[in-house]
């Protein structure tokens, strides 16, 4: 879908949820690539995302203000957004900024669908 | 000597990549450990990124100067700008309480800069910016329990990873 120089997104619907799978490094070059997207889906209607971090090697705060961005946007319009598949490095960036507190992570895209579930019922 | 780097960046967001490429190159020369390079990449994009944002008056002319050395299991990193006086040490901390409602983005960058770096100092000399950082390579990272893999530019030349003293 997508396609900065060093990010790529794909974009995949299953059932009502739909999944992107993030690529490469999100910064503030490849952030506007990354809202587009995001924000085009929502604006559809789209009330459950999953963001599949599990190839991407590297966020910096812009990429976090798109997630966070997104992530009051779904909630205001009783969505629901699920991170899944961190590498290290990444988790450690939502963790030192704190977002980890308010933000959905799963361990695995599978996990993530499951969660919501527990999401839309809670 | 490979432990020392110097080098420019125009003040435009497309230089970010260079930055990458630069600290790449510097980190396998001077045996950093993956995680100091992409820790260091990320401070210096996000400072970078404050200052193209919201600094430099001239973004066709004005530069960042970046000096990158590592000495021992130390990393000393300064960056020059000539860009509008910004002592980024004393911008607010953002609030780490709130809830998702609440949440702003504001301040998260350079607070990403302080959690990482363990010494920052600022001044501002004549018309130049001058941020001075310094990293330990041995010492627990972004208080994460784990050390990190340090590999000495010897050990490097060996292919042998080593935990740092």
């Amino acid at each position: 879908m997508g396609k900065g120089e060093n990010m790529e997104i794909h974009q995949t619907k299953q059932g009502d949820i739909i999944i992107f799978q993030v690529t490469g490094r999100l910064d503030s070059n490849s952030s506007a690539d990354f809202e587009e997207a995001v924000f085009g889906v929502i604006r559809t209607g789209t009330k459950k995302v999953i963001i599949d971090f599990g190839e991407l090697d590297y966020i910096s705060s812009a990429g976090l203000r798109i997630i966070l961005k997104a992530t009051k946007d779904l909630k205001r319009k009783e969505g629901h957004m699920v991170l899944c598949a961190m590498q290290d490095y990444v988790k450690e960036v939502f963790e030192i900024s704190g977002f980890d507190t308010f933000l959905p992570i799963a361990a695995s895209v599978g996990e993530g669908i499951t969660s919501f579930e527990r999401l839309v019922s809670s | 000597m490979d432990n020392s780097l110097t080098f420019k960046l125009k003040c435009q967001m497309t230089e970010l990549e260079n930055l990458r490429g630069k600290l790449s190159l510097f980190g396998q020369r001077a045996g950093l450990p993956p995680k100091a390079i992409w820790i260091i990449n990320l401070v210096l994009d996000e400072l970078f990124t404050n200052i193209v944002s919201y600094g430099c008056e001239d973004r066709g002319n004005d530069t960042v100067r970046f000096t990158i050395s590592r000495i021992g299991d130390d990393l000393f990193i300064k960056m020059e700008d000539t860009c509008i006086p910004f002592n980024p040490l004393t911008s607010e901390p953002p609030d780490m309480t709130c809830g998702l409602a609440e949440r702003c983005i504001g301040g998260i960058g350079l607070h990403l800069v302080r959690q990482m770096m363990d010494h920052l100092q600022y001044r501002r000399h004549r018309n130049t910016n001058i941020l001075e950082m310094k990293k330990s390579l041995s010492d627990k990272c972004a208080g994460r329990e784990t050390e990190m893999d340090v590999v000495k530019p010897d050990q490097k030349t060996k292919g042998k990873k080593g935990k740092a003293d």
